[in-house]
């Protein structure tokens, strides 16, 4: 009785083309053929390949990333300097930038909208609650992200952001303390944020993912609620899905090619202290309207609270009920929430900087 | 003895005020410095930033005037930005601040003084550290040219051929049912 690896051996040879004998000679080795497990067909969905364009996304931020960490020096000095001098002197320099930014925005826009697609379809529920809370840490990781790298081309606003972190990090006592100046003071806060942002955050984003897809593989992809079980709906290898994934990745990359060179991004002036004169970038708007309205502790306030919320949602949601018309009080509760957060964010336009520092 | 601790707490409250009363006579909000090279550095990001706030600008450069530390800064300089901002002069404004702060060339008549310190203190470097800005020179934003080169056009192209690539192959690759008609197969088996 052949074993499953000779059978696989012997699938890939005789007259069988070069290209299919390679890959089943990797795949005889490194086991690549365990990612063709059963998914169900609708899985390939739009709304259900958010998670994997997020991932793209996230590649996309490690190669730019990458080639951006060759060019840029993290001492107070001469970060500004250095973004301006990759823009304008390096082969490339500005695209890859331009690339990074709107991936990253891409990536935080892409992430919201799997979070929603989970919570509309119930797919926190048991036995995926754990799965559920990897994926909100890696949503905290992406703003992380986001925050640590605005702060890197250490302009005013950049600055005033990292202000808005120390004051932060000390309201909330010995938790925030190594968000603090006072953790090195030898040593320029901007690098140990570079380190944050070149090797914590990712390296810790890499580990929840590999965790992610593992937790997917173990649980199965959730049911689609509106396709009742006796359908018949077929299964699909998971590499189709990963097919699909790449192919709506090329879009993805597409249009964040035509954004990056449409809409270059430039740097503000080198940061001075004592001044607080700008907004933050799009996403924080609506703390920026929480920190207006109640002061700076609001903006501590107001993420716990979200993220407060994410967290307890798989334990307070217990029931069987997976579509979004049996579950009323969840869909309705998610609705206000969002409706809260677009209503800070849009306001930003309108209101003035104010001195919080 | 109620009379000593009285006694005790006015001493300590007017040694207290007399520490802090210049500080807080002088300082027009809390936190704000009483450093002119501060005030000054501050004037002219202010300058870069929000150009439009002129009464901000003023306050400050009236402010490093008159604070209480002058050291590494030419108050000429410094009064004859002000001077040039009264005049609605913001270009000439920065470059004499810059000048006075020794953060740019020397635009004066007179012989110069060393207005230039180390930045770091004894035992420490000189570059900056912890929360510190580093910033000598407040630089202008940068703002890439919004006009298409040849290069940028190569990649616009590209990008659009991956976008309708893309857009191709997903169509291609979508699956065989869609919700709704699977919906319809489970209602016509039940039925």
């Amino acid at each position: 009785m052949a074993t499953g690896v000779e059978d696989r051996g012997t699938r890939a040879g005789g007259g069988a083309p070069w290209p299919r004998r390679l890959v089943h000679a990797v795949d005889e080795r490194l086991g690549i053929d365990a990612l063709r497990y059963p998914v169900p067909e609708h899985a390939n969905k739009l709304g259900w390949s958010l998670g994997g364009l997020t991932a793209v996304s996230f590649v996309v931020l490690l190669v730019t990333g990458v080639y951006l960490a060759q060019f840029y020096n993290p001492m107070p000095e001469a970060a500004n300097q250095s973004v301006r001098d990759t823009m304008t002197g390096v082969w490339l320099g500005s695209f890859t930038r331009g690339l990074h930014f709107w991936a990253a925005q891409a990536m935080y826009v892409l992430v919201i909208l799997h979070l929603l697609r989970v919570i509309l379809h119930g797919s926190y529920k048991r036995p995926r609650e754990g799965n559920y809370l990897v994926g909100v840490a890696m949503f905290a990781l992406v703003i992380a992200a986001l925050f640590t790298g605005t702060v890197l081309k250490w302009d005013q606003e950049a600055f005033e952001a990292l202000g808005h972190n120390t004051e932060i990090a000390e309201l909330l006592g010995g938790l925030g303390f190594w968000f603090t100046p006072e953790v090195a003071d030898s040593l320029p806060i901007l690098v140990r944020l570079y380190t944050a942002h070149i090797v914590l955050v990712p390296g810790l984003i890499l580990v929840l993912l590999t965790l992610h897809a593992l937790l997917i593989k173990r649980h199965g992809i959730s049911r689609h609620p509106s396709i009742p079980p006796t359908a018949g709906e077929r299964d699909e290898p998971f590499t189709n899905h990963l097919r699909r994934v790449a192919t709506f990745g090329l879009v993805l990359a597409g249009a964040l090619g035509l954004l990056t060179v449409l809409a270059p991004q430039g740097v503000g002036p080198t940061p001075v202290e004592g001044i607080e004169v700008t907004k933050p970038p799009w996403p924080f708007w609506w703390m920026f309207t929480l920190e207006n309205w109640f002061g700076l502790s609001a903006i501590l306030w107001g993420s716990v609270a979200l993220f407060g919320l994410l967290v307890v949602l798989p334990f307070l949601d217990r029931g069987p009920d997976r579509s979004w018309r049996r579950r009323p009080f969840v869909i309705g509760a998610t609705v206000l929430v969002v409706l809260a957060l677009v209503i800070l964010t849009l306001l930003v336009p309108f209101t003035t900087a104010e001195t919080h520092l | 003895m109620g009379g000593l601790v009285r006694a005790v707490v006015a001493l300590v409250a007017a040694l207290a005020l007399a520490f802090l009363a210049p500080a807080a006579v002088y300082a027009d909000e809390p936190g704000e410095s009483d450093e002119a090279k501060v005030l000054v550095l501050q004037a002219i990001a202010l300058l870069v930033n929000t150009p439009d706030d002129m009464m901000a600008i003023e306050e400050r450069v009236g402010d490093a005037l008159e604070a209480p530390h002058k050291e590494g800064v030419d108050l000429a300089m410094v009064q004859q930005a002000a001077d040039a901002l009264g005049a609605d002069d913001m270009d000439r404004a920065k470059e004499l601040l810059q000048s006075a702060i020794g953060a740019g060339p020397y635009v004066g008549t007179g012989v110069p003084e060393p207005v230039r310190e180390a930045s770091g203190e004894p035992g420490r470097p000189a570059f900056a550290v912890a929360g510190e800005s580093g910033t000598t020179v407040v630089l202008d934003a940068y703002d890439p040219d919004r006009g298409l080169d040849r290069g940028e056009v190569v990649l616009l192209v590209l990008s659009v051929v991956v976008l309708l690539g893309g857009v191709l192959l997903s169509w291609r690759l979508r699956p065989a049912d869609t919700v709704r008609q699977l919906r319809r197969t489970a209602v016509s088996k039940e039925a």
